[in-house]
């Protein structure tokens, strides 16, 4: 049950640093309708919106039809059908979409490519901080030199190695795709809600594709890239476990690859999101702890990397769907352990 | 990253030497820890009352409550500490900018431990309650005490006889900071606050620090970031237990994780302390956070100065960067 949640201890809501455009609540029930809504929604939003570079719909039949193309704007994913996957070197779709708010020729690929896993639960997705570099063809995505992996289509192991849809074996299910974008194009969510195994209902994945605010002044091009989901047995979209105790995010650096943490407040060995387990006693609200980015990574290191906009750490007690504040005017919105903005409608899950 | 701006102007009476009266070491060190509080130029901590024995004589003693009581530490050989019982030496000292009749008490009293490298130390929120004699100190219902084990100060100097003392306090009295340091270690630390954004229903707030130990760095992640025992303070009807908060990532503080200087700016990080606590009645986050004082990296060398230049403005004790006088620290 949506829970319209009071709002944090001694302080007042955060500004917003951005204008936010929502598309959400779609509903899917496949990998090829999730991918078809986030895509729909990307290239959909009214200011700056995705633009989409090249694509492949997984077929050559008819023969005579050309069925992919690089850099010709076509989209060519006009239903769920056109959403195919296949293993490496067999016929599956990809999609390429620009985004000139975190680059000139920044863009991402949604490869559905199976790989070694054999299940839609699975797929490529990568990010080109400069663009494409070799095109792609019916059987292989385009790709680049340069090119960010976030989600490896061999079948990851990790828990959160998903982009949000379900194993083929889990059956029937329900879901939602919610895509928020600031309108001058530099800051791009995707999340995954839906029903799960075992009765489970709760974000599933989570894509985000941002400019880091007060970046490090030696990042050429400041950009931060996140994916991680789970496979629908527990919260996946947006956690601790993921952004904060391991790398699910990833920025170019000008020789490199940086792997990126979400930090937050912390005790010990442990975030204080996740320790609290109830609002506050004295004040009756919940926290929204600020996102920064650190590194290990050479080159790289260093604890203030960037800032996230608009985007906190919740408490893992809150439910995902959950609002904030309390007076039902929902203007933020919990899934997984991660505070968005929102548009003031009801979050619907499943 | 730019340097912090700081929020106080800051007094400093630093790297004073201690002990060197084996065996008496430690008596030298506290003499000298109430000497500084007290001297002060601008709003200065004032003798409520005091209790002493004489640390050789037995039958030289005597004890004033205040307010306006006698301050009869004159020397280090009038601190002289018991087990619970017995004569001893007390002092309680206000200090107007944490708050009307705010006060600590500094009892020279081990307890059971026997080892003067402990005493009682106690904040009054609200003033004394019940004044001391020569033999129990003054009290109050709603005291915050540091006891037992948690009431290691940090300055009993039996190991080489000899260490530092730095004394550090806003103009306004409402930050009061103690560094012990010996051998290259911060073995002491205490901490008197009004801390920064208290929540409303802390009154009056006032935060305080004790931790002291042997040879190794006290005021660390360790005590402060992953215990809630040796920061403390009155909130609502009891004593309240406190995290010093530090941002992190993979079950560590970003402090302790970063074993290098940011690889652009060659920079090591200055992290803000936000207070919370997990306890009931008051679980929750960002009750207050400290003025003028960061987690450091853990790798930090104690008496490690910032920035990177002749200015000495800040200077690392432990995981802890404080504001700095331009001297050159000493730690042995």
């Amino acid at each position: 049950m949506e829970q319209h949640l009071p709002r944090l201890p001694n302080m007042p809501l955060p500004v917003l640093d951005k204008t936010w455009q929502h598309t959400v609540n779609v509903a899917c029930n496949s990998s090829s309708t999730l991918l078809l809504a986030a895509k729909n929604a990307l290239i959909g939003f009214a200011s700056n919106p995705w633009t989409v570079w090249g694509s492949c719909d997984g077929t050559n039949i008819p023969p005579e039809v050309p069925h992919y193309g690089n850099g010709d704007g076509i989209d060519r994913w006009t239903s769920p059908f056109e959403v195919k996957w296949s293993s490496s070197g067999g016929n599956h779709s990809w999609m390429v979409l620009k985004q000139p708010g975190l680059g000139t020729n920044a863009a991402i690929c949604l490869d559905c490519n199976y790989g070694s896993a054999m299940d839609a639960s699975y797929m490529g997705i990568i990010f080109f901080p400069t663009g494409v570099g070799t095109n792609g063809s019916l059987t292989a995505r385009p790709s680049a030199i340069d090119e960010i992996l976030l989600l490896d289509y061999s079948g990851g192991s990790g828990p959160y190695e998903f982009y949000g849809s379900a194993l083929s074996t889990m059956g029937a299910w329900t879901g939602r795709v919610h895509v928020m974008q600031s309108t001058d194009g530099e800051c791009t969510r995707v999340v995954v809600t839906r029903s799960g195994t075992l009765g489970f209902t709760g974000a599933t994945g989570c894509w985000i594709f941002d400019k880091m605010k007060s970046p490090a002044p030696a990042l050429t091009q400041p950009v931060a890239v996140a994916m991680c989901g789970s496979n629908g047995s527990l919260e996946g979209g947006g956690v601790y476990g993921a952004l904060n105790d391991d790398i699910y995010c990833w920025g170019p650096n000008s020789s490199s690859i940086a792997e990126y943490y979400f930090t937050t407040e912390g005790a010990g060995t442990t975030s204080l999101g996740q320790q609290i387990t109830v609002a506050d006693d004295d004040t009756g609200e919940w926290p929204m702890f600020s996102i920064d980015v650190a590194s290990q990574t050479l080159y790289n290191r260093g604890v203030k990397r960037g800032r996230i906009y608009d985007l906190w750490w919740g408490a893992t007690a809150v439910a995902t769907g959950d609002c904030y504040p309390g007076d039902g005017s929902r203007q933020f919105v919990q899934f997984g352990d991660l505070i968005h903005p929102w548009d003031g409608s009801i979050p619907l899950i499943t | 990253m730019a340097l912090p701006t700081l929020e106080k102007t800051w007094q400093f009476n630093v790297n004073q030497i201690v002990g060197g009266v084996y065996p008496n070491n430690h008596s030298d060190a506290i003499y000298r820890l109430k000497q500084s509080l007290i001297t002060f130029a601008s709003n200065p901590w004032t003798v409520w009352g005091s209790a002493y024995r004489h640390i050789t004589n037995p039958g030289d003693y005597n004890y004033s409550n205040g307010p306006g009581g006698v301050d009869y530490w004159t020397s280090y050989q009038r601190c002289h500490w018991t087990n619970g019982t017995g004569n001893h030496s007390w002092i309680v000292l206000q200090q107007s900018g944490l708050g009307t009749n705010v006060a600590i008490c500094i009892d020279c009293n081990y307890g059971v431990t026997g080892d003067i490298n402990y005493i009682n130390l106690i904040i009054f929120p609200t003033g004394v309650g019940t004044p001391g004699t020569n033999s129990s100190r003054p009290t109050a219902t709603d005291e915050v005490v540091w006891t037992g084990n948690y009431g290691q100060w940090g300055g009993g100097y039996q190991l080489l006889g000899y260490g530092r003392l730095h004394a550090m306090q806003s103009t306004d009295g409402e930050c009061t900071r103690i560094i012990f340091t010996q051998n290259n270690y911060a073995n002491g630390f205490w901490l008197f606050d009004k801390p920064k954004d208290p929540i409303s229903l802390w009154t009056p707030p006032v935060v305080g620090v004790l931790i002291g130990g042997g040879s190794t760095d006290e005021p660390s992640y360790g005590h402060l970031n992953h215990n809630s025992y040796y920061c403390k303070s009155r909130l609502g009807s009891q004593t309240q237990g406190f995290y010093m908060l530090a941002e992190g990532c993979i079950g560590d503080s970003i402090g302790e994780m970063m074993a290098f200087p940011d690889d652009d700016s060659a920079e090591w990080p200055f992290i803000q302390i936000q207070l919370a606590t997990i306890d009931m009645p008051h679980r929750g986050t960002f009750k207050g956070s400290i003025r003028d004082l960061w987690w450091g990296p853990s790798v930090g060398t104690i008496g490690t100065c910032y920035p990177d230049d002749t200015s000495k403005q800040f200077v690392q004790f432990g995981s802890l960067i404080f504001p700095w006088d331009g001297s050159t620290p000493r730690t042995i």
